[in-house]
């Protein structure tokens, strides 16, 4: 096995120092006509969410079709969707880096800035379905002459905090871990350019002394950062299992949420990183080997997304709770079926085709499949939050809430959002990390077959 | 010589799983209502560390743990008594009608699923499934020419991946049978989760404890690893814990608080602080320096610690069930630990000689 795991990450091992930073810094030099083109698009789609922002701003939450019983909808579908895309950085980032996975990093830079646009975009959603957007800081717990506070026993509240701190760690995470990188660029540019990095590069000589208080705080970074990657999803199903709503009342929701979460980051990897790599040219960099390993760790999360559904229906009708068994039947077969079965077949079954190892390293099929699981994730949590505010304990006042116009404007927006940060830094900073790569190239010996095993 | 000292562990292991059963057959016929759920007690905490070492092997021939060579036949031995644990839970049988409200409500909303004849034919599919893998993976483990303590062949990887949903799967479903409805009208959908945390963190436990006793002393590597992992599923466990609780506090409807409220009321509730404190706070103090991980003469006492503490989280989740109002410390919880953990041990140590 060994043998075969060294075959895998050879591509990088044979180049030389020099090589990698030649390589990586290839990537920020003036870019093709089809980078500005999808610039173009994502700010165009920006562009649409901002106009419908506007509007919904002017007359109110109206034009979102929410009607009681229906107040949550595509906008807290798509805030969990966004938050949830982020944890798959943070978990390669920084739990892979504890268990010194060799494998995260040719691709963490990429699922770092993933996670920071991923949050930034996320922040974004509450703040427009609170209605009143310019009142937005009330959430925060700050001293007034009302003497008003936020309710405390809320995870609404909790959120706030939640988000604020994993977006203060996610973007002290990335930009600490681009310095020695960025110095690196600093000294291949010349001109504004190297007066830029310079000054991101904070005085970065690459000296022992200051790789020794690095690497130390690179470690106590990753420490802090590691708990996020469970705490912060937690909140998040919490903003629905602490209600006693049908669908939503269920004790398995924070890990079952954590799971799903980094499955549907590790799919947006697989959606940025396949087409990425081609793009820059890095295909000796991000290789099989890479891929292999995220599509494990899409099977894994994949499989606990099947096993948390199927306690859900199976605990459901346990209980003998008409209302949860309703809930739970309508999902499948009620007016929004095509959800539920679209919740079920892209994330429970579409995940257990990563069995086959031809298809973990099969780049085509693993793209077709990260837009299967962008899809799946997003459903998950429009059926979740929409099918379980339809029919609550009343069924007088049960009701079905359908997408509006503003609801598309919002999510086409969200992704423009994301895509015009992450591709403005793909650009702009290294998109793999040129010092961690350097580590996995083995030291010059005199005689390499004389060590033989090693 | 060297050969009647290898044994001897079997025979002091023996010794004290036969005074246990002897207690426990007593106890069977005197008081059948006390010992039944104290055997309960002691069989949910050992069979669900059996099968954690199982899924340990499991897990680590998949993620190509190579510090984890030379444990494996430790953790191999410990899922090796999955056959004994079927043979203890046959003794739990006659204790049916006894231990669960169910065997006699056959009008409740889950008869199709709580009723005697479905229990006894998933028990034996769960036993099934555990002792084929468990045996299969420990005879390739031992069948390759150079031993256990060399990195799994290819075999054994694909069957430890396929078993693996297998193993989830039944162990949740034996949770929610065993445990979970000794309360009928109550249910969980993390409550499978919530017994597999505990039982993986106490067979990560005796694995360490029987590494850092055997013959070889954990070296740094291993160690660590293993420490870590501990610290990892002490707060994993918590964390688990906490959701189940919170989500149930919060919600504070009557049939779902049922479950807690003898359980953190009185002694019961003094029991819950001693396992918040034993098994999360005190056991992540204690691991998290990098000097108590590495050294086997810190990581020991905290692993047989914890096997303590996974006890007293497996009686608190039964034992509640007989007596709601208080902690009924019974000679017969001795009998039944000292039955499950005699016979246990005396069996690993007997596939460890062997």
């Amino acid at each position: 096995m060994a043998t075969v795991l060294r075959s895998k990450i050879e591509p990088v091992m044979t180049q030389t120092h020099a090589e990698v930073t030649r390589d990586i810094v290839r990537t920020l030099e003036t870019p093709p006509r089809s980078y500005y083109l999808a610039v173009f698009g994502a700010v165009f789609l920006l562009l649409i969410g901002i106009v419908t922002f506007t509007i919904i701003i002017k007359d109110g939450l109206g034009h979102s079709g929410y009607n009681p019983p229906v107040m949550w909808s595509v906008y807290i579908t798509t805030f969990v969707f966004w938050v949830g895309i982020g944890h798959a950085g943070t978990l390669i980032s920084a739990i892979l880096f504890l268990f010194r996975s060799p494998w995260r990093t040719a691709v963490y830079r990429v699922t770092e800035a993933m996670t920071v646009f991923a949050v930034m975009t996320a922040g974004l959603f509450p703040i427009i379905h609170i209605g009143r957007q310019w009142i937005f800081y009330w959430l925060l717990p700050y001293p007034n002459q009302r003497y008003l506070w936020p309710n405390f026993k809320s995870p609404l509240l909790w959120d706030v905090f939640a988000i604020s701190t994993y977006l203060t760690v996610s973007t002290t995470f990335l930009i600490f871990g681009l310095i020695p990188d960025v110095a690196a660029v600093r000294d291949k540019v010349t001109g504004w350019r190297r007066f830029i990095y310079g000054q991101l590069s904070m005085g970065w000589q690459g000296t022992d002394n200051q790789w020794r208080h690095y690497s130390r705080a690179y470690l106590y970074l990753a420490a802090l950062a590691t708990p996020l990657v469970l705490s912060v999803h937690s909140v998040v199903s919490w903003d629905f299992a602490s209600s006693i709503i049908p669908g939503w009342h269920g004790t398995i929701f924070a890990p079952y949420f954590v799971a799903g979460a980094i499955y549907s980051g590790v799919g947006m990897v697989f959606t940025l990183l396949i087409p990425l790599r081609k793009h820059l040219r890095l295909e000796h960099m991000i290789t099989d080997y890479h891929f292999d390993n995220l599509s494990k760790l899409t099977l894994l999360t994949g499989s606990i997304l099947f096993y948390s559904y199927s306690m859900e229906y199976f605990v459901s009708w346990y209980s003998g709770n008409t209302f949860e068994q309703t809930t739970f039947f309508l999902r499948p077969f009620g007016a929004q079926w095509w959800s539920g079965w679209t919740m079920i077949t892209c994330n429970a079954l579409v995940s257990q085709l990563l069995w086959f190892r031809k298809i973990r390293t099969n780049l085509t099929s693993l793209f077709v499949i990260s837009i299967f699981i962008n899809i799946g994730m997003w459903f998950e949590r429009w059926v979740i939050i929409v099918s379980s505010l339809s029919n609550d304990y009343v069924p007088w006042a049960w009701g079905v809430l359908n997408p509006t116009w503003s609801d598309w404007g919002i999510l086409a927006g969200s992704f423009g959002w994301f895509g015009m940060w992450f591709l403005l830094f793909a650009r702009s900073f290294p998109i793999v990390a040129i010092q961690e790569v350097k580590e996995m190239i083995p030291m010059p010996r005199l005689h390499p077959d004389a060590h033989g095993g090693h | 010589m060297i050969r009647a000292n290898r044994w001897r562990p079997v025979r002091v292991w023996l010794a004290i799983g036969a005074a246990g059963l002897v207690l426990s057959v007593i106890g069977f016929v005197t008081d059948p209502h006390q010992a039944y759920a104290s055997w309960l007690a002691a069989f949910a905490a050992g069979v669900s560390i059996a099968l954690g070492a199982l899924i340990l092997v499991a897990v680590t021939h998949l993620t190509g743990a190579r510090w984890f060579d030379p444990l494996r036949r430790i953790a191999l031995d410990i899922a090796g008594t999955l056959p004994l644990f079927a043979l203890l839970f046959l003794l739990l049988l006659p204790g049916v009608g006894r231990l669960y409200p169910w065997a006699h409500a056959p009008n409740a909303v889950n008869a199709a699923y709580l009723n005697p004849a479905f229990f006894v034919i998933r028990a034996v599919v769960y036993f099934a499934i555990w002792i084929a893998v468990g045996l299969t993976l420990r005879r390739w483990a031992l069948a390759r020419s150079t031993g256990a303590e060399l990195p799994p062949s290819q075999r054994e990887r694909a069957l430890a991946a396929v078993a693996l949903p297998a193993l989830g799967l039944t162990l949740t479903f034996a949770a929610f049978d065993w445990l979970m409805s000794l309360t009928p009208a109550w249910s969980s959908t993390i409550f499978g989760v919530y017994w597999f945390a505990g039982g993986f963190l106490a067979a990560l436990a005796l694995v360490a404890l029987a590494g850092a006793l055997g013959p070889m002393p954990l070296d740094e590597d291993r160690g660590y690893a293993l420490g870590a992992l501990l610290l990892t599923f002490v707060v994993f466990w918590a964390y688990i814990a906490y959701c189940q609780y919170l989500i149930i506090w919060i919600g504070d409807v009557p049939a779902e608080v049922a479950w807690y409220v003898p359980r953190v009321r009185g002694s019961w509730g003094a029991l819950a602080l001693v396992l918040l404190f034993g098994q999360f706070l005190l056991p992540l103090l204690a691991l998290l320096p990098h000097a108590a991980k590495v050294s086997s003469r810190m990581l020991a006492p905290v692993a047989a610690w914890l096997l303590v503490m996974h006890y007293l989280d497996c009686y608190w989740l039964v034992l509640p069930a007989l007596h709601p109002d208080a902690v009924h410390a019974h000679w017969l919880d001795l009998g039944a630990l000292a039955a499950v953990a005699g016979t246990a041990g005396a069996w690993a140590t007997w596939l460890h000689a062997t």
